[in-house]
């Protein structure tokens, strides 16, 4: 049990608009491992990110229950699950999401800014994580003036600048070319050996071959 | 962490041009208004506040009722204050004023100018008035016969120094005064200026006689500006408790013999500028319109941030995205709300500071045009910007929560952006209602405007029975100057061909006219009747081409004209009570010659006064001339050159009829000139609000337009979609102002006797031009947004 990071019991999410409802996961119940990689792949609308998103914490289940770090999610407010992702979890997104108006350098200050870091720490981290990703003479450009591959390091460095212990990814490498999406999957791997658990989203096969183990789903729900 | 929110804050503005530029302009325009308005009413507000004693001053007047006859006076007895002060103990001190008239020639060697507002006043001026002495004391200054004080300017004009004590001064060219005191300028606003005293000992003996003899006409007369000044412990209710005994020793006896009624009037100092216009008083601000321009600048306010709310709300569509992020990244609901209030405070800083350096910048071109100095209370200006920060800041906050707590959703909701849970149609719904509140402020000032427009110019158009076109008015004050020459003065100028007519008047239009009582019979009972006097010579009623209703003008060939003769202007007809024919009447020995058309005299504010023309030219007043040509230049050039023929050491000095009649609305004219500039800006913000809803629901539909376009809508169709909602809006807008617009209307148009009704066609036309503004900023952002191809906004999915 203290080896697991996250536990799922009977996870599930409801869509309800005004007349449709729709099942986007079903039953949930997986573990994953302290220092864990794991792939979570399916076809379009299968609810593979609707999962990663609850596990999250940046979305709440409709039933079912799940912990985090020994967090149980069903007593947490919206405050409490602010302060939990603060410093544990990062997020890489297919569409990297980073804010358009802030550079390089304050996008990937941001998780630091939140947790209250000093200005003189927060500095010298962002500093050290641009450098170790060979982003450092692009600090003061502005995510337009990157390409994509360069957008998603920077999101990658946002996601770890707080050296969170998980790590979530969705479709990491989904608008970027294969030399790029490459980079950033040595990058997961190399955090992950840090010691970092990962959970990633993930159509490509070729991308899930670098994760420890595969988790489909289909449906809503996972494929035995 | 403030620093982070600030860069954060500014960095999104900077990239937010649009939503930045407008919420910044129209809370400029917003502010920049509000400082011009805030200067002004405490520039209102302040008027006669500057000396230690303002507190306990009181100037006496009355209200005098004759059997038919009613008038205020500000003037009255030369022993009321006096004798007041020794009787009633809450009185602690007393003050008279006596005005020389409405302009005197004054001259200090080579300096010679027309001075208003010179007074004779006794030695306790300075008590009442405590005036700052730069040379010379109050206690000596206007002990005996001869003595002047004069304010620093006025010693600075005619003397090159402040240091002018020892000087002399001669007052029309007649007598001749040493300044024993220079006081320090006081401000603009007080209502008598105090620039040049004369000692009371200085009034002729028979008049100094009239001061101390305590008969009974002496409390009534109309003579002097009364002022007391009460201790301070006392009250004005001791005054008036006081004053019925007083009323019945000393003034009863004369109030009988006229069959009058006093009612006493005591009016504080600051006050004293804003009571209505009683006779024998100085010109008069008008408090109505301070309440008009505060109702202004809070309208233009609140659409200002209605605006800021609506592009706010529209700006919140892709600001989501962002705020999911930071949210996904650590930052809780306060950080949130600490952010947007950085970026609200951020906004109102900038435009507060781009209002102010824009009006201070603009302040000439507002004094020329509309009157006053624009700011005149720096200190009080400074704390005002502060209070209203404070209070924008705090209207901020509330409505932060109310966005956040809208937009606080989970974080990937967020990061979805636009994708409906239902809070875009509640943003819909306040951009709606916040632009309908603003099209209904908008709609208040527009027909307000346009009200005031229409009765100012049916004020300066009323027809008053004489023609005010193209008539220079020359000032006469010939003292010391044989009646001879001011004839010679007057044929000399019609010898020009540029001059058409020339006619004498003891006053112009809108002056204050003096009064006598007659008694008439009207219907066997005598009656006591006060009517406003006006002398004028027997070319003045065909150079103003007035008409007569009845009887017949002066004729300089019938030796009893000038003695005992008299016209009556029409609205002397029901006054007299002497039925509907007066020519050939008689007023105690004197002969009605005939009745004018019309003929009214004063400020259309009041009802038309009861005038009586003589027969008279004199040494004072006004020399009126009916040029007949457009070369304004020339012809004044050559009235100049006459008047110096005739008149030395008088200083030159003329107007234009035309101007001296706007002159009684000039503040009538201002007022609706600020407030026609007001409307404007008021529907520019209006409009940048609905610039922002507009954007937000063209994003919304833009899909919609797409699909439409591609089934073959044209342009203008598309137009026609949002154009119907407005329409809609307008309407509601329109329901709310007007019983708004109505009552107020009404409140303000109380003030004129001659007064336009309150107009339909006003209305529609109000309607007319906010929707012509909302749909040209509809039309022109639908437009764009439907000249995109269809492919582009289709292929978003």
């Amino acid at each position: 049990m203290e080896d697991m990071i996250i536990q799922t019991n009977k996870l599930s999410k409801l869509y309800i608009t005004r007349e449709v409802e729709t099942t986007a996961i079903r039953n949930i119940s997986l573990s994953i491992e302290k220092g864990e990689f794991a792939a979570i792949m399916g076809p379009s609308g299968c609810g593979k990110s609707t999962l990663l998103n609850l596990l999250g914490l940046i979305d709440r289940p409709s039933s079912g229950s799940f912990s985090f770090n020994g967090y149980n999610s069903d007593s947490l407010s919206e405050k409490k699950m602010t302060r939990i992702r603060r410093g544990n979890i990062g997020f890489v997104f297919q569409n990297f999401n980073l804010v358009d108006e802030l550079n390089v350098f304050e996008n990937v200050e941001l998780p630091l800014i939140f947790m209250g870091t000093k200005r003189k720490e927060r500095r010298e981290r962002v500093a050290e994580i641009l450098d170790y990703l060979k982003l450092g003479h692009r600090g003061r450009h502005y995510p337009q003036q990157l390409s994509g591959g360069q957008q998603q390091r920077v999101a990658f460095a946002r996601a770890i600048v707080n050296r969170p212990t998980l790590l979530l990814a969705d479709e990491p490498t989904g608008n970027l070319d294969s030399k790029n999406g490459s980079a950033i999957m040595d990058l997961l791997t190399e955090h992950n050996r840090k010691g970092a658990t990962i959970l990633m989203v993930t159509h490509s096969q070729k991308d899930a071959s670098y994760a420890h183990r595969i988790i489909k789903l289909h449906d809503g729900a996972i494929r035995n | 962490m403030i620093r982070t929110y600030i860069t954060i804050a500014f960095k999104y503005l900077v990239r937010q041009p649009a939503y930045s530029v407008l919420s910044i302009l129209g809370f400029t325009l917003a502010f920049a208004s509000l400082f011009y308005i805030y200067s002004h009413v405490s520039y209102q507000r302040s008027f006669d506040r500057h000396l230690e004693t303002w507190e306990r001053v009181y100037r006496l007047s009355a209200e005098i009722n004759l059997p038919d006859n009613e008038n205020t006076h500000a003037q009255l007895g030369p022993r009321l204050a006096p004798v007041m002060k020794e009787e009633i103990p809450a009185i602690v001190q007393m003050t008279r004023l006596v005005a020389f008239e409405e302009k005197c020639i004054v001259t200090a060697g080579e300096q010679i100018f027309f001075e208003e507002h010179v007074y004779f006043a006794d030695t306790t001026v300075f008590e009442v008035f405590p005036l700052q002495f730069l040379y010379g004391t109050p206690q000596n200054a206007l002990l005996t016969r001869g003595q002047v004080v004069i304010s620093e300017s006025i010693a600075v004009k005619y003397f090159g120094t402040a240091n002018a004590i020892g000087q002399q001064l001669k007052i029309n060219n007649d007598r001749t005064f040493e300044v024993t005191g220079v006081t320090k300028d006081l401000p603009e606003n007080v209502h008598h200026k105090l620039h040049m005293l004369v000692s009371m000992k200085s009034l002729q003996p028979q008049v100094l006689e009239l001061l101390d003899g305590n008969v009974s006409e002496n409390f009534w007369r109309p003579f002097a500006y009364n002022f007391i000044m009460l201790g301070e412990n006392n009250t004005i209710a001791e005054l008036e408790e006081a004053f019925p005994s007083f009323y019945e020793k000393h003034m009863a006896e004369f109030g009988n013999f006229l069959k009058a009624e006093f009612k006493l009037i005591i009016t504080a100092l600051p006050d004293i500028h804003f009571t209505p216009q009683f006779s024998y008083d100085l010109p008069k601000g008008n408090r109505t319109y301070s309440y008009l321009l505060v109702a202004a600048g809070i309208f233009l306010l609140l659409i200002a941030l209605l605006n800021y709310a609506n592009l706010l709300s529209a700006s919140m569509a892709s600001r989501t995205h962002s705020l999911g992020i930071f949210k996904i990244n650590g930052a809780e609901r306060s950080h949130i709300y600490k952010l947007l209030i950085t970026e609200s405070v951020m906004l109102i800083a900038i435009s507060m500071s781009v209002a102010w350096f824009m009006i201070t910048g603009v302040e000439t071109w507002f004094t020329e045009r509309l009157g006053g100095t624009l700011l005149q209370s720096g200190f009080q200006t400074g704390s005002f910007l502060l209070l209203v920060l404070l209070v924008l800041v705090a209207i901020s906050m509330a409505f932060m929560l109310t966005i956040i707590s809208r937009v606080y959703r989970q974080p990937i909701h967020l990061l979805k952006g636009d994708s409906s849970l239902g809070g875009e149609i509640k943003r819909y719904g306040f951009g709606k209602g916040s632009i309908i509140m603003q099209f209904t402020f908008s709609v208040i000032l527009i027909i307000s405007s346009l009200l005031i427009t229409r009765q100012v110019n049916y004020l300066l158009k009323a027809e008053v029975g004489y023609d005010t076109d193209n008539i220079v008015q020359v000032k006469l004050h010939a003292e010391g100057v044989p009646l001879e020459k001011i004839f010679s003065f007057k044929q000399e100028l019609k010898l020009s061909s540029m001059v058409q007519e020339v006619a004498y008047s003891s006053n112009v239009p809108g002056e204050a006219l003096g009064t006598s009582h007659f008694k008439v019979d009207v219907d066997g009972q005598e009656a006591s009747k006060i009517v406003s006097l006006l002398a004028i010579d027997a070319d003045y009623i065909p150079l103003m081409q007035m008409e007569l209703k009845e009887g017949r003008n002066f004729d300089r060939d019938r030796p009893s004209d000038p003695q005992s003769g008299v016209i009556l202007n029409e609205a002397s007809i029901s006054f007299m009570g002497m039925g509907d024919s007066l020519a050939g009447k008689h007023i105690q020995h004197i002969e009605i010659l005939g009745v004018l058309k019309n003929g009214k005299y004063n400020s259309l504010h009041e009802e038309s006064r009861p005038v009586a023309f003589y027969f008279e030219t004199g040494k004072r007043g006004y020399m009126n001339v009916k040029l007949n040509t457009s070369d304004l230049s020339g012809a004044l050039e050559y009235i100049k050159n006459s008047y110096e023929q005739f008149f030395e050491n008088v200083p030159f000095e003329y107007s234009f009829m035309d101007q001296t009649v706007e002159e009684m609305y000039k503040n009538d004219i201002n007022q609706s000139k600020l407030l026609g500039i007001f409307t404007i800006l008021s529907i520019v913000i209006a409009n940048i609000g609905l610039f922002g809803l507009v954007s937000l629901l063209n994003r919304k539909r833009i899909r919609e337009i797409g699909i439409r376009k591609v089934n073959g809508a044209q342009k203008w169709q598309i137009v026609m979609l949002l154009g119907k909602q407005l329409v809609i809006w307008v309407v509601i807008a329109l329901a709310l102002a007007i019983p708004v617009t109505w009552y107020v209307s009404k409140l303000w148009l109380q003030n004129f006797a001659t007064r336009i009704s309150f107009s339909w066609t006003i209305v529609l036309l109000g309607a007319m031009i906010i929707l012509l503004s909302a749909m040209i900023t509809t039309a022109a952002m639908t437009l764009r947004a439907s000249s995109k191809n269809p492919v582009d906004t289709l292929r978003y999915e």
